[in-house]
């Protein structure tokens, strides 16, 4: 176990690394340096001397990298090229929001998606079997962002049971205002996540429940429902917790024409008005804390695995 | 990872099996067939869109923001437009972009796959580290990041989409390639001095075709939605010229006075990765494998 940890450790270690490098060298691919972007096309020659000599543009590359690299480290991300505050702290404003969204999203994918996915893959022919084959089919078809549309259309304009725009709410502080700002978004993305997950969950269950420790259970007289529960459920759970520290991975940083359409103050959001006001220094932070998220995950979710499937350490 | 424990029989067509049994099978499950005729409908509608459309997609009217009627079936859009029309034209924007990236990912990351998992060691370790790295940004935000790069326009949505497509045919193609690569029809090519490049290309591709083309199908049913994502973010297919994704934006200002004209391009996006779906598993079931990267569908 320890020796795949650790292999597993080294492996993030050197993404994260490529990763950081990635995202540092993003900028430099832009047309134009970040001084030209930051004084503006009509500057003087010594304004624009100036920004670049304080952004430490006349550095070596690998200097510059470095530089970059151990701020980033310490969470230092420098300066929003706009507005008058860091990089950090904008990103400290706009993560909690889209956690919360996430969180929300995760519970609802899950309390759909495995019931949804259980009832596909043991009794297919059931009348429930088929409302949830159509569930399913209808899910992984209808984008995320329309369903998003129709809900505001539906919930906020004809009914104005819900607001169109979601604020964000903790949900700590108010629950039920943090229900209602984030119901809509959330669901609008489970929907699609959920049946996901339950088509990954069924074909699993499926395969699972016609293997031989599922008859011999049966053989020697298990009620159903405990076959179900302790033998196949467990068994088929295993390739699904993958799935879903990839969905949780995607939520957090992947939820951006969500949050545009709800307008909801979260990352993804921040990260699209960012691009298009060529504030690339959030950007840059964005999508490294973002890249970063998800590796960390990512090896939570292997290590999980690992820790509960023998076979794969030893692989 | 998940692939793997997915994956119920080995990559490629059972030995000994017929040509064309892949197709016989695939023609054998109505719900293929039903996938293949819609998607054959839409390529149809996407060549012939000047004749099936009723008026130019462009053509601008006083009648703004009506609702459905005889003239303008589904109505006009704030300029005037008629929806219909434009929702027809869009047809085009969505599948040269979807299928584009598609064939761009393959491209790219077919070729990498094949050299990582025949040629092993560094070549593996190297391709599966970048593929790592396009893995861990989520494909929208990817794409968002490279169209800010390149700027906007078609061909570089193709080129954004793409890029985000590549890690997922590099992988499948390297699990594939290291399944079969020491059965004995791949050791008697290298046996007879074969060079690698040729034992790659002419003995192992053409027996991993089968996942990469169900691959290709998945992959099209993502890039379609995200293309339509990035036109409703403004950065997608750049107006006038008429997207599913730009007239929901356009939507989205009007949900007071025209409730349905959101309704229908959406219904169109729907339907296509339906489609593509419904195409996608047949061709699974008629080759006998798992997809990759189903789990990255829908975050957007």
């Amino acid at each position: 176990m320890y020796a795949y940890v650790i292999r597993r450790l080294l492996q993030f270690a050197l993404v994260l690394f490529l990763g950081s490098l990635a995202v540092w060298a993003f900028v430099f691919a832009l047309p134009g340096d970040p001084a030209t972007v930051l004084t503006g096309p009509d500057a003087a020659p010594a304004e624009l001397a100036a920004t670049r000599e304080r952004l430490g543009l006349d550095d070596s590359v690998v200097q510059q990298y470095v530089t970059w690299l151990g701020n980033a480290v310490t969470g230092d991300l420098g300066d929003s090229y706009f507005s008058a505050e860091t990089v950090r702290s904008t990103l400290l404003d706009t993560v909690p929001a889209t956690g919360q969204l996430a969180a929300f999203a995760m519970a609802l994918t899950l309390l759909i998606g495995i019931p949804v996915g259980t009832v596909v893959a043991l009794r297919p022919r059931s009348w429930a079997g088929r409302a949830a084959d159509a569930y399913l089919t209808a899910g992984l078809a209808i984008p995320a962002f329309w369903l998003g549309l129709l809900l505001i259309i539906v919930f906020a304009v004809q009914l104005g049971a819900l607001p169109a725009a979601s604020d964000y709410v903790p949900l700590f502080s108010d629950p039920a205002g943090a229900v209602r700002a984030t119901i809509l978004p959330a669901l609008a993305v489970a929907v699609h996540a959920s049946s996901v997950l339950a088509r990954f969950l069924a074909a699993s269950l499926h395969e699972v429940m016609g293997r031989d420790y599922i008859r011999t259970a049966r053989a020697k007289g298990v009620p159903e429902r405990y076959v179900v529960r302790r033998h196949a459920l467990r068994n088929a759970a295993l390739p699904t917790v993958t799935v879903v520290g990839i969905q949780l991975g995607g939520f957090l940083g992947g939820t951006v024409v969500i949050e545009a359409v709800f307008n909801y103050p979260g990352l993804g959001r921040l990260l699209y008005t960012s691009i298009g006001e060529r504030d690339y220094a959030v950007v840059q932070g964005g999508v490294l804390f973002v890249v970063a998220a998800f590796l960390c995950l990512n090896l939570l979710v292997d290590v999980l695995y690992a820790y509960l499937d023998p076979r794969i350490r030893l692989a | 990872m998940t692939d793997a424990a997915l994956a119920k029989t080995p990559a490629g067509p059972p030995a000994g099996a017929p040509r064309f049994a892949a197709a016989r099978r695939f023609a054998r499950s109505r719900s293929a067939l039903v996938g293949a005729a819609g998607l054959l409908l839409l390529v149809l509608l996407a060549l012939l869109a000047p004749w099936a459309a009723p008026f130019d997609p462009n053509e601008q009217g006083a009648d703004n923001l009506l609702g459905p009627s005889a003239t303008h079936l589904l109505g006009t859009d704030e300029l005037g437009r008629d929806i219909a029309s434009r929702v027809i034209h869009g047809t085009r924007a969505s599948l040269l972009v979807g299928f584009g990236a598609a064939a761009l990912g393959a491209l790219v990351g077919v070729p990498l796959g094949l050299v990582a998992g025949y040629v092993g060691r560094w070549a593996d370790a190297v391709a599966m580290r970048l593929t790592d790295l396009l893995l861990a940004v989520p494909g929208i935000l990817l794409a968002l990041v490279i169209i800010a790069v390149l700027g906007p326009g078609r061909l570089n949505l193709v080129l954004a989409i793409g890029i985000g497509a590549v890690p997922e045919f590099a992988r499948l193609t390297r699990a594939a390639t290291l399944s079969i690569r020491e059965r004995d029809f791949v050791v008697a090519s290298r046996g007879m001095g074969a060079p690698a490049a040729d034992t790659m290309v002419r003995t192992v591709l053409p027996n991993v075709l089968g996942p990469i083309l169900v691959q290709l199908v998945v992959t099209a049913s993502l890039a379609v939605v995200v293309e339509s994502g990035l036109s409703l973010l403004g950065l997608g297919t750049p107006p006038p010229a008429p997207s599913w994704g730009g007239m929901l934006q356009e939507a989205r200002s009007y949900l007071h006075q025209s409730p349905w004209y959101g309704v229908f391009p959406g219904l169109c996006l729907a339907f296509t990765v339906f489609c593509l779906d419904r195409v996608g598993r047949g061709l699974q079931r008629a080759f006998g494998t798992a997809v990759a990267g189903g789990a990255r569908e829908g975050t957007i």
